[in-house]
């Protein structure tokens, strides 16, 4: 093998190692990123597919709600929403966590109106009355 | 060897050389660039997969102002801050430009479990129509209403 030769064989072996260290951090990096995204993602949709609120009861302003998934939920971070309208600060009580199998009692502050809960991660229900 | 023979040697080594760096130079740019795109991709595909959005309107009864200002709740239901410049809005097919968008927990970003209040300007006959709101990374939640 002639000089020139060996020269283009080193010259190319430790730029291919250069370059492969370069390159394979990096794609590892976006490969555990997105595996990450992935486990964050079924986490996401488990919890959805557990979720489900029912109204069981409403009498006057005063509406019961019943945790009737797997999931624990917030039920601070419940959405009203009363005849198509937003409505902001709800009374919820027991105000935090809302466990599986527990009710909620919440003050909608009308007696009329077709209703809609929403829980933090889209599960909703309605009342009418 | 003579002079010559060395004289051609050394070009020869020289012109090998210079060959050589310009393949590794030329497979190095493509490199980068394959690298730089993983990096991106890999970013885009990640915040697509935490990214979600749900439609919690009450389908019979949408918010509007004289049949033109129509009013839709968007809330972020996913685990990725959205931005709301970039939200897309389309109503049985048309998209929709004049929107008027508020975070109603307030602030900026639209954070995991915010409702984005949609004031859309748009006119609607009475009647049955298909709404689509599609997030800046292409997320979208189709929901059914009524007027």
């Amino acid at each position: 093998m002639g000089f020139s030769t060996s020269a283009v064989v080193v010259i190319f072996t430790a730029s291919i190692m250069y370059m492969a260290s370069m390159f394979y951090p990096l794609v590892d990096m976006s490969n555990k990123q997105v595996q990450e995204a992935e486990r964050n993602s079924n986490e996401l949709w488990k919890e959805k597919l557990n979720t489900k609120i029912v109204i069981t009861n409403r009498i006057g302003n005063d509406l019961t709600i019943f945790n009737n998934g797997s999931t624990t939920l917030d039920s601070r971070k419940i959405n009203v929403i009363i005849d198509g309208e937003f409505k902001s600060n709800p009374s919820v009580t027991p105000g935090g966590v809302w466990s599986p199998k527990t009710s909620i009692n919440l003050n909608i502050g009308t007696a009329n109106g077709r209703v809609k809960i929403v829980t933090a991660n889209g599960a909703a229900d309605y009342s009418v009355p | 060897m003579g002079a010559g023979a060395s004289a051609t040697q050394m070009v020869f080594f020289i012109s090998s050389v210079i060959i050589a760096l310009s393949v590794v130079g030329a497979i190095f740019m493509n490199v980068q660039s394959l690298s730089s795109s993983v990096v991106i991709g890999s970013k885009t595909l990640s915040e697509q997969l935490k990214t979600d959005i749900t439609v919690i309107n009450d389908p019979e009864i949408i918010p509007n102002s004289s049949r033109l200002i129509h009013t839709f709740y968007v809330k972020n239901t996913g685990i990725q801050e959205l931005d709301t410049n970039y939200i897309t809005l389309i109503i049985d097919g048309t998209m929709v430009n004049n929107l008027n968008k508020t975070i109603l927990e307030g602030g900026q970003t639209w954070l995991t479990g915010d409702v984005l209040m949609i004031n859309a300007t748009v006119p609607l006959a009475a009647g049955n129509h298909n709404l689509r709101v599609i997030t800046a990374n292409g997320i979208e939640d189709t929901f059914p209403f009524r007027t």
